[in-house]
């Protein structure tokens, strides 16, 4: 089993977002702190004696409308017609008393949590706004959005080439649009095309003004080898106060790490605090790794985590590191349902139910209950073999197993891949193929240097020598124990000494 | 008292009588103030009277240009009106006589008071629509279709109008519906006050690149696009009571907060292209109610009339075709007509 504590690359990848979701997010705020708002006198205008002069419906509508153009929300006898209308229109006029209302409600603390996250889990609800979204489309063709929710909602079905049609028509109604350019540069990446994903966004030309792209930019050209254009652009632009903390926050975090890896920590840390100023949830979780990268007590992490909305990613990974498991659980499955493309976080849930709360029956819920598109990972598919295999269903196990392993691995994937068929060996009552499978993995683990997933395959190798009582139990027990101290597999400390 | 105001009981050219003040003296868009009044001839004929008063230009710091301004403006638009008048447009409303009316009393070099006289209207669209106890959906449609033919009228003579908005559509008992006010219209190759504006018009009525202050080119057609923007705004007028910009500006500000500011034009267009959306959507709920089988067409019209990217409104024939023009407005004419028509003849 796999766990994404051996994340060695967190990158801040654009999210892939529905609209809805980036709005309540704030994320398509203004970058720069002064922008132009248009100033037009609401007290001079003709709205205003309109309906001072005659007080209808109509007039309470133009006045309320232009008060809301011009961003006046204080202006009283706005308020005024706002109540007028309110009172006095039919209760079928949905838009005007929309609009009446609006005005009068409160605007909501930037932090409040978001109502519209869509967090759903359901493979059918996805469907079902498929459905909603086509419909969208038919009435109005030349809304790019709707395109891109409809190329997202695709992508997390795992039907990539209506998913490549939905982002190429989105694409070719706007090419410099921030939340567009961040959605199709995701999807290709989640695709597997990064140098289309890369050459959508410089074609915008706003990889030199924008934020969020540049950070989008470096972030896909460094997790597939290509070369970013846009870090020396970047080095200004996260100093410019002209944008907003919030802007700078993904960048900062971004150049951050790569200060880290090119060595210089001691820049990397100040990135780290300045990126805290005022952080996206996608910033806080890249500050939260690279902490641990460096080993940084950031205290304020946890409490931005409280704040910052849809920090789930944040949340479960400070919570994972500090062994309150439970609550990283529950974190980390609202991380899933909130990121349906990534298959980060359902490894998470799925090793933690499985291993931590022993809840094997929660991990193939978990492993059942996400989107195909999280499914289509050798490392998903690892998991759940795992816990089908610790649950008795070794037929199922062996069948995904094999599917697993018909993806490209990495060195690293394929050890973990054989442990698990150690583990399913054991299950079969083949002993000796399963000490084989174990010893071959641990082995590989150590060839490639990953001591920690070497130490983590002995511990299930020890697991199960104990549950066959086999007479070489204690000594495999023994080398679990000394492993996991060792190279400190926090995680399973608890879980070894039980042993 | 200023001498514009002092018009009551003064004799005319043309038989014309002064008879009554209409209190409200309104600002007119065209940038001068203007004083209504009631007035007759000698058949009894009943007539709205609109007298222009430069005097509050005189308190200004520079009195002499806003002077100039003003008039330029008052100018420009008898020009045009009288344009519209001998080309005989239909749709379009065109005085019946004007002139400049001497008021006794002392008022100095304001005492000569300029005037328009205009056929009497029994009120706007929006009057009309407050005396409905029900929705009239073949009213409605009719009044829509001769807005479009008074715009085609408009545009035929290089004139964009730029304010057409439910108080600038006024209804005659006899002939329907026809387009008012050119205080804020634009004439090809004729420079006007209007051209140096932002927003010529109302601003609650502004297309979405005229909140930028975008334009595609600077080709004149482009006004013209800004017409058939507010044509399609009637419609939501009609069926939702409000126009398209304020169900735009709505649905954006609900979904980035009230906070929501601008920064360039095509970087927006898809927040508004969204918010379009959204917004036909809650037009199609509530023309579905009162149009049945005639909903999808009419919110079809509204939607390209409306569409917030001015480089794809209009009617998509029109643009595909070398022959026409992008803001031909005569596809619409004949798709209000055949609705009017189709509506009026269930009502029988």
């Amino acid at each position: 089993m796999s766990v994404i504590f051996e994340d060695k690359n967190r990158l801040v990848m654009p999210r892939c977002l529905e609209y809805l979701t980036a709005c309540s997010l704030g994320l398509l705020r203004i970058i720069r702190k002064k922008e132009e708002v248009p100033i037009t006198d609401v007290k001079g205008s003709n709205a205003r004696k309109d309906w001072l002069d005659n007080p209808t419906i109509p007039t309470a509508v133009d006045l309320v409308a232009e008060a809301l153009i011009v961003k006046d929300f204080e202006f009283r006898e706005a308020i005024e017609a706002a109540k007028y209308i309110l009172d006095r229109a039919d209760s079928s006029s949905i838009l005007i008393r929309q609009l009446a209302n609006h005005f009068l409600e409160q605007p909501r603390p930037r932090w409040a949590e978001p109502s519209n996250i869509l967090l759903v889990d359901v493979v059918d609800a996805r469907r079902k706004y498929i459905s909603r979204l086509k419909k969208s489309v038919r009435i109005h063709p030349v809304n790019p959005i709707t395109w891109s929710d409809l190329a997202i909602c695709y992508a997390a079905l795992s039907q990539i080439d209506k998913a490549r049609m939905a982002m190429n028509v989105a694409l070719g109604l706007t090419n410099n649009n921030r939340f567009i350019l961040r959605a199709a540069s995701r999807c290709f990446t989640h695709m597997g095309e990064p140098d289309r994903a890369v050459a959508v966004l410089r074609r915008s030309g706003l990889c030199e003004f924008d934020p969020w792209i540049a950070s989008a930019d470096i972030a896909i050209s460094e997790g597939f080898g290509l070369k970013s254009k846009c870090i020396s652009k970047s080095k200004y632009m996260i100093d410019d106060d002209n944008l907003t903390h919030f802007a700078r926050s993904e960048l900062t975090s971004g150049m951050a790490t790569l200060e880290l890896k090119s060595g210089s920590a001691k820049r990397a840390k100040k990135l780290m605090y300045k990126a805290l100023s005022d952080p996206t949830e996608n910033a806080l979780a890249q500050v939260e790794w690279l902490s641990n990268q460096i080993n940084e007590d950031i205290p304020e992490i946890n409490e931005l985590g409280c704040s910052v909305p849809a920090s789930f990613e944040a949340q479960a990974l400070y919570l994972f590191y500090n062994k309150r498991f439970k609550e990283s659980l529950e974190a980390s499955k609202l991380w899933g349902t909130y990121l349906y493309l990534s298959s980060r976080p359902v490894i998470q849930s799925s090793y933690i139910a499985g291993l931590q709360m022993n809840d094997d029956t929660e991990a193939i819920r978990i492993l059942e209950n996400c989107t195909p598109a999280q499914k289509d990972d050798p490392v998903v598919m690892n998991n759940y073999a795992f816990s089908l295999a610790r649950s008795g269903d070794i037929e199922r196990a062996v069948e995904i197993i094999k599917k697993a392993k018909s993806y490209p691995l990495s060195e690293q994937q394929k050890f973990v891949i054989t442990a698990t068929e150690g583990l399913i060996a054991f299950r079969s009552d083949n002993i000796e193929k399963g000490r084989s499978l174990y010893s071959m993995a641990v082995k590989g683990f150590e060839k490639i240097n990953d001591l920690r997933a070497a130490a983590t395959a002995t511990y299930f190798w020890a697991v199960e020598e104990k549950r066959v009582r086999a007479q070489a139990a204690t000594l495999i027990v023994e080398e679990a124990k000394k492993r996991i101290s060792r190279f400190n597999v926090f995680e399973l400390e608890d879980l070894v000494k039980k042993l | 008292m200023k001498a514009a105001e002092n018009l009551v009981g003064l004799d005319l050219d043309g038989g014309w009588h002064i008879d009554e003040l209409v209190k409200r003296p309104k600002k007119g868009t065209g940038g001068y103030s203007s004083i209504s009044y009631l007035a007759s001839n000698k058949e009894g004929r009943k007539a709205f009277l609109k007298a222009l008063d430069f005097s509050a230009a005189l308190q200004e710091e520079d009195p002499a240009h806003r002077l100039y301004v003003l008039l330029s403006a008052y100018e420009f638009e008898r020009n045009l009106l009288h344009q519209c008048k001998d080309k005989r447009l239909r749709r379009v409303v065109v005085p019946l006589a004007d002139g400049t009316a001497k008021v006794p009393g002392n008022f100095g070099p304001l005492e000569n008071v300029p005037y328009l006289i205009f056929p009497m209207a029994t009120g706007d669209i929006r009057n009309e629509v407050a005396r409905w106890k029900k929705f009239d959906l073949a009213w409605a449609l009719r009044s829509l279709h001769h807005s479009a033919v008074g715009l085609q009228e408009l545009h035929g003579i290089g004139v964009a109008h730029q304010d057409i908005k439910p108080s600038n559509v006024l209804v005659f008992p006899v002939e329907g519906s026809k387009l008012t006010d050119l205080g804020s219209a634009s004439q090809v190759e004729k420079p006007s006050q209007s051209d140096k504006k932002f927003i010529p018009g109302d601003v609650s009525y502004a297309t979405p690149e005229q909140w930028y202050g975008w334009s595609q080119s600077p080709d004149f057609s482009n006004r013209y696009l800004i017409d058939l923007y507010r044509l399609g705004s009637l419609i939501f007028f009609f069926f939702a009571d409000c126009s398209a910009t304020d169900a735009i500006q709505l649905k954006l500000s609900i979904k980035h907060g009230k906070k929501f500011t601008r920064s360039d034009f095509i970087g927006d267009l898809p927040y508004m292209q969204y918010a379009f959306g959204e917004a036909l959507h809650d037009l199609h709920t509530l023309v579905e109610t009162l149009a049945g089988d005639l909903t999808d067409e009419i919110v079809m019209i509204a939607q390209e009339l409306c569409e917030p990217d001015s480089r794809r409104r209009g009617d998509s024939r029109a643009r595909a075709a070398a022959y026409r023009q992008q803001h031909d407005v005569q596809a619409y004419i004949s798709r209000f007509d055949r609705l009017a028509r189709t509506a009026e003849i269930r009502m029988i």
